[in-house]
C-alpha cells in the first residue's frame, strides 16, 4: 500500500503561477515506489480541483481548457480517512475521487501560505508537511514577524508600518514620521507578500509618496525601513523541526535592479526553464543567483546559526527559507524575510548541502508524521468528555452504576 | 378485547427479546457463559415466565373477568420487563443483532402464519412468549453459518490490507491483566519513533482486530500493537494466524474467565499461544519475570526467545527497582541491559503498573529508543480509566480499580491501597466469572481486605457472601463493615471521614448488567 500523498498548490495569490511550477517539479522528484501523488490545483478563485491533465505544466497554458476537463473537488472526513469527493458529482460517477493519507501544501503567498491552507488542513486531522498555522501565519507578516525576532534578540532593521487607512487620514504626517525616524534612501514593503511584488525604494519625499501608493494597491499595512547602500542579499535554507534542525548551504541572488525585483526573482528564471521543466533538476531562478554564495566561512557559519535561530523562534517545522541582508560597509547581518514555503522548495541549496530533492521530500513528510502525531497525544489527554459529569460519583464512566 | 391482549403480548414478547439478546450480547453470544447466566438469574426468569403462564391459564377460561385480569397481568408484566435504570453497558444494535432479530423475525412469522393468522393468534403469542428466552439462542445457531461466512470475508480483507503491508511490524500483547495498560503505554513511548496503530479501547477479539485493520490501518503506519484476549483456547491463535506478529509481549497470566477455560493450565496454554506465533515467525517474546505462572511455563519452553523484564530482580533483562510510592505516583529506577540506569517519575501508582511500564520500556528499548529518552513519556503517562486510577478530592482520594477484577490483580490493588498513610476502605460487589473457585476465590479476597483495610463496603449481598465469610473468618470488628445498595452510596459514607483524617478509597470491581438484574 502506498502513502497517497495530496499535492496543494496554485490559490488566490499573486504568487500563483510561480507555486504551480514548484509544486509540479516537486511532484516529479517523489518516489513514486513510495508515494502516490494526487496533486490538487487550488484555481484563482480557490476552488480546488483534480484530474489527470492537473499535474502536467503543458496543459496550464489554456486553463479554461484544463478546469473544463478537471474535476472539483473538496476534502471530506469519511470514517478515519480523509476523502477528496467530488463536489458536483455526475449520477454515474462515485463520489469519492480519492483519498489521501498526507497533505502537502505547496502554495507561495497570502491568503494561502498564510496559515489560511494549514488552518483548513489541520480542521481534517491530517498530517500536512511544512510549517503549522501560527509559524506559517508570522512568517508572512512582515512587521509580527520583526518583532518576534527583535524581541527575541535577533538582528533585524528597524523599521516603521502604517496602515493604509492611516496614510489616507493625513499622508503628510505618515511622511514627516518616515522622515523622522529613517533616513533616505528607504525601502517600502507592503506587509505580506513575498517574491519583492510591490517593493520599491525611495530616495526622496517624491519617490516615498510613488512606492507607499505602489505598496497600498497589494496591501493594507506598508512597512518602511532603512534601504542599505552597499547590500548583498544571502539566503539560507532550514530544515528539521522544534527538536532537530540543519542549516543549508548559502545561496546570494544576483539583482539587475536595485532590489531582487519579481521579474528576477521568477520571470527572467523561469522562462529558461520553462521548456526544460520536464525532467529536469535545474532551479527555477538558477540564471540569477551565486550558489554558494560569494560570503566568508565565518560570514557563512553565522548566518546558518542565525537561520537555526530564527527557525526555532518561529517554530517552525520543514523547509523554510530565510533572507538574509549584509550591510557591507558596516559588516552587519540582519534578517530581512522569512518565507515558510520557499520557492523550489531551496531545493538547489539542500542539493548543495547533499541532500537530494527526493530525500528532502521524504525527510518532508516524515516531519510531518511525527508533528501529527505529536498533536495527537496532547489532544489524548482530553478523549473523555468534561460534560460528562464529575467523576467522584461514578466509578465505570459510561456504565452508569445501579 | 381480544386485539388489546395480542397487543399486550406483542409490547411483552418484543421487551423480553430485546432483554435477552441484550444479556446474550454482554455475554459475549457465548452459549455457555450464556446458560450460566441464565441459571444464576432464573428467579427472574421465572417471573417473567409465571405473568404469561397465569395469563395462558386466564384465557382458556372464556368468561369477561378473566379476559380483564389477562389484561391487567399481561400489564402488569409489560411493566415488571420494562428496563428499570440506564445500562452500564448499553444495548448496541449491531449489524449481528439486526441479523439475529430479522431471523427471529421470520420465525415469528411462520409461527403465527402456522394454521392461519386468525386461529388461536394470541395463544401462539404467548406460547411465544415463553419461550422467548431461549429463541436468541436458536436464532444463533441459525445463523451460524451467515455469521461464519461473514467473519470469513472480513478476515480475508484485514489479511489482504497486511499483506500490502510486509514491512509493517505487529507487536501481540497479551495477559491476564495489563494488557491495555502496557499496549497504551507502548504506544506513547513508540510514538516518539515510530508512526504507531492500537487497537483501541479493549478491542482484543478477532473482529475488533480485524475491524481496527479495516478502518484505522494507514499505509503511514510502521507499527501495529494489537491487543489479544482470550475467553477460550484458541483464540489468540485465531488473531495471531491473521496478524503474523514478530514481537510480542505477556503481561500476566491468572486465574481468569475460568468458566469457559476450566483450569489455569488452559490459561498458560492460550497465553502462550502468542509465544508459538512469534516463535514461528522468528521474532522476540517479552515476558513478565515476576509472574510465577509465566516463569514456570517457560522452563519447559527454552525455545522461546525471550526478554525479560520486570521489579526487583537484578538477573532480568529489564529490571525495576527503589519504587517509592506517594498519592502523587511513583518514582523508581530502571536498569536496561546494558546496565545502563535512570530514574524515573509517573502519575500511576502500584507495582504491577511499574512491570507494566517496564515491559513498555523494554520494547522500545529493543526497537531503538534509549531508556534516558523514554523520561518525559513515563512522565506523562496516564492512568487506563479504572485501572487502578489515582482521583483526588482533597482529603479523600479514590483508587477506581472497577474494571474486571481477578484475584491477582485486586490483591495487587490492596498491597497498593497498603501502602498509603491515612485510613483506608475498600468498596467491592466482589470477584465474579471465577468459575468452580469462584467462592473460594472471594473468600480468600474477603481475608486480605481485613489485613489492610480499616472500614470495609461491601456493594450489594449477593456476590459479596462469601468475601463476608473470608472477612468473619478474621474477626474483623462487625461494626465497620457496611453493606450498600451502589459505590456512590459507599463513597458518600466514606467522605464522612475524610473532614479530620485522610482516607483513601479503593473501588475494587464493578459488576457487570448482567449480574445485577
Amino acid at each position: 500500500m502506498k502513502i497517497k500523498v495530496g499535492v496543494f498548490f496554485g490559490g488566490k495569490s499573486v504568487e500563483h503561477e510561480v507555486s504551480i511550477i514548484t509544486a509540479l517539479q516537486a511532484i516529479e522528484n517523489m518516489n513514486k515506489e513510495k508515494y502516490d501523488v494526487i496533486p490538487i490545483y487550488i484555481a484563482k478563485d480557490n476552488k480546488m480541483y483534480c484530474g489527470n491533465s492537473i499535474g502536467d505544466i503543458k496543459k496550464y497554458t489554456n486553463l479554461k481548457e484544463l478546469l473544463k476537463n478537471s474535476t472539483q473537488v473538496t476534502l471530506v472526513q469519511k470514517g478515519e480517512k480523509v476523502a477528496i469527493i467530488r463536489s458536483e458529482k455526475k449520477f454515474y460517477e462515485k463520489e469519492v475521487y480519492d483519498y489521501i493519507d498526507i497533505a502537502f501544501p505547496i502554495v507561495h503567498g497570502t491568503n494561502v501560505e498564510d496559515g489560511t491552507i494549514q488552518g483548513y488542513l489541520k480542521m481534517f486531522n491530517i498530517p500536512f508537511v511544512g510549517c503549522d498555522v501560527i509559524s506559517s501565519a508570522i512568517g508572512m507578516d512582515k512587521y509580527v514577524c520583526k518583532c518576534i525576532l527583535k524581541e527575541n534578540g535577533l538582528p533585524v532593521l528597524d523599521c516603521k508600518c502604517f496602515s493604509k487607512k492611516a496614510y489616507n487620514d493625513d499622508s503628510k504626517k505618515v511622511i514627516e514620521e518616515i522622515e523622522n525616524a529613517i533616513p533616505y534612501p528607504v525601502i517600502v514593503k507592503p506587509i505580506n507578500l513575498g517574491s519583492s511584488v510591490g517593493i520599491s525604494i525611495a530616495n526622496d519625499q517624491e519617490e516615498l509618496q510613488e512606492a507607499i501608493e505602489e505598496a497600498f494597491t497589494y496591501a493594507k499595512k506598508i512597512l518602511v525601513e532603512k534601504a542599505i547602500k552597499n547590500l548583498k542579499e544571502v539566503n539560507c535554507s532550514v530544515l528539521g523541526d522544534y527538536e532537530e534542525t540543519m542549516s543549508s548551504e548559502c545561496e546570494e541572488p544576483i539583482k539587475t535592479d536595485e532590489i531582487l525585483s519579481y521579474q528576477d526573482k521568477y520571470i527572467s528564471g523561469g522562462k529558461k526553464m520553462g521548456g526544460k521543466l520536464e525532467g529536469s533538476k535545474t532551479s527555477m531562478n538558477a540564471g540569477v543567483l551565486k550558489l554558494p554564495a560569494d560570503i566568508s566561512k565565518d560570514t557563512k557559519e553565522k548566518i546558518q546559526i542565525l537561520a537555526k535561530k530564527v527557525f526555532h523562534v518561529l517554530g517552525c517545522t520543514g523547509v523554510i527559507r530565510i533572507d538574509f541582508m549584509i550591510d557591507q560597509d558596516t559588516n552587519k547581518i540582519y534578517v530581512n524575510e522569512v518565507n515558510t514555503i520557499p520557492g523550489c522548495l531551496s531545493f538547489h541549496l539542500w542539493r548543495e548541502t547533499n541532500i537530494s530533492y527526493t530525500d528532502l521530500i521524504d525527510k518532508l513528510i516524515e516531519l510531518s508524521l511525527k508533528r501529527n502525531r505529536e498533536e495527537g497525544e496532547i489532544t489524548y489527554s482530553f478523549e473523555t468528555n468534561i460534560l460528562e459529569g464529575y467523576q467522584l460519583n461514578g466509578s465505570k464512566g459510561a456504565k452508569n452504576i445501579k | 378485547m381480544k386485539s388489546i391482549i395480542i397487543i399486550e403480548y406483542s409490547m411483552n414478547l418484543i421487551s423480553l427479546l430485546v432483554f435477552y439478546m441484550h444479556m446474550f450480547q454482554l455475554n459475549s453470544y457465548f452459549l455457555r457463559k450464556h446458560m450460566h447466566w441464565m441459571k444464576k438469574n432464573i428467579k427472574k426468569i421465572m417471573i417473567q415466565l409465571g405473568f404469561i403462564f397465569i395469563s395462558l391459564i386466564l384465557l382458556c377460561v372464556n368468561h369477561l373477568i378473566s379476559m380483564i385480569s389477562v389484561i391487567i397481568v399481561l400489564a402488569l408484566s409489560i411493566i415488571y420487563n420494562m428496563p428499570k435504570q440506564k445500562a452500564k453497558v448499553p444495548f448496541q444494535l449491531t449489524n449481528r443483532v439486526k441479523r439475529m432479530f430479522l431471523t427471529e423475525g421470520i420465525l415469528i412469522g411462520i409461527v403465527i402464519w402456522l394454521g392461519g393468522i386468525d386461529t388461536y393468534l394470541y395463544i401462539k403469542l404467548g406460547i411465544l412468549n415463553i419461550f422467548s428466552s431461549v429463541l436468541c439462542i436458536i436464532v444463533n445457531a441459525i445463523n451460524m453459518p451467515i455469521e461464519y461466512f461473514g467473519k470469513q470475508r472480513y478476515i480475508k480483507q484485514a489479511q489482504k490490507i497486511l499483506d500490502e503491508m510486509p514491512d509493517l511490524l505487529v507487536i501481540g500483547v497479551t495477559g491476564s491483566y495489563g494488557k491495555t495498560s502496557v499496549k497504551n503505554f507502548l504506544y506513547k513511548i513508540l510514538s516518539t519513533k515510530y508512526e504507531v496503530l492500537k487497537t483501541p479501547k479493549n478491542f482484543n477479539t478477532t473482529m475488533g482486530v480485524v475491524k481496527t485493520i479495516r478502518e484505522k490501518l494507514k499505509p503511514t503506519h510502521q507499527i501495529f500493537i494489537c491487543e489479544m484476549g482470550a475467553t477460550k483456547p484458541g483464540d489468540i491463535k485465531e488473531i495471531c494466524n491473521i496478524v503474523k506478529p514478530k514481537m510480542g509481549i505477556i503481561t500476566s497470566i491468572g486465574p481468569q474467565h475460568l468458566e469457559s477455560f476450566k483450569t489455569i493450565k488452559n490459561v498458560i496454554k492460550a497465553k502462550f499461544e502468542l509465544a508459538d506465533s512469534v516463535k514461528e515467525n522468528h521474532g522476540v517474546m517479552f515476558l513478565n519475570g515476576n509472574d510465577t505462572n509465566i516463569v514456570n511455563a517457560i522452563q519447559d519452553k527454552t525455545d522461546i526467545n525471550s526478554i525479560i523484564y520486570g521489579v526487583e530482580k537484578k538477573e532480568f533483562n529489564y529490571n525495576a527497582y527503589d519504587l517509592k510510592s506517594s498519592l502523587k505516583g511513583l518514582t523508581f529506577k530502571i536498569q536496561d541491559e546494558n546496565r545502563e540506569e535512570i530514574e524515573l517519575k509517573t502519575k500511576l501508582i502500584g507495582k504491577h503498573n511499574v512491570m507494566n511500564i517496564t515491559a513498555a520500556m523494554a520494547i522500545g528499548n529493543y526497537l531503538g529508543i534509549p531508556i534516558k529518552n523514554m523520561k518525559a513519556s513515563i512522565r506523562e503517562i496516564q492512568s487506563v480509566e479504572h485501572r487502578l486510577q489515582l482521583i483526588p478530592h482533597g482529603n479523600l482520594t479514590i483508587i477506581d480499580d472497577s474494571y474486571n477484577a481477578n484475584p491477582i490483580s485486586s490483591k495487587l490493588a490492596l498491597e497498593t491501597l497498603a501502602e498509603f498513610d491515612g485510613i483506608k476502605i475498600v468498596v467491592t460487589p466482589g470477584l465474579i466469572e471465577l468459575g468452580e473457585k469462584e467462592k473460594k476465590y472471594n473468600f480468600e479476597f474477603g481475608q486480605y481486605i481485613t489485613e489492610v483495610c480499616d472500614y470495609i463496603f461491601l456493594v450489594g449481598e449477593d456476590h459479596s457472601k462469601e468475601v463476608l465469610e473470608g472477612i468473619h473468618s478474621r474477626k474483623f470488628n462487625k461494626k465497620k463493615i457496611f453493606v450498600v445498595r451502589t459505590p456512590e452510596e459507599a463513597v458518600k459514607k466514606a467522605n464522612k471521614y475524610a473532614v479530620k483524617d485522610r482516607v483513601i478509597v479503593l473501588l475494587e470491581n464493578d459488576l457487570p448488567d448482567n449480574y445485577n438484574v
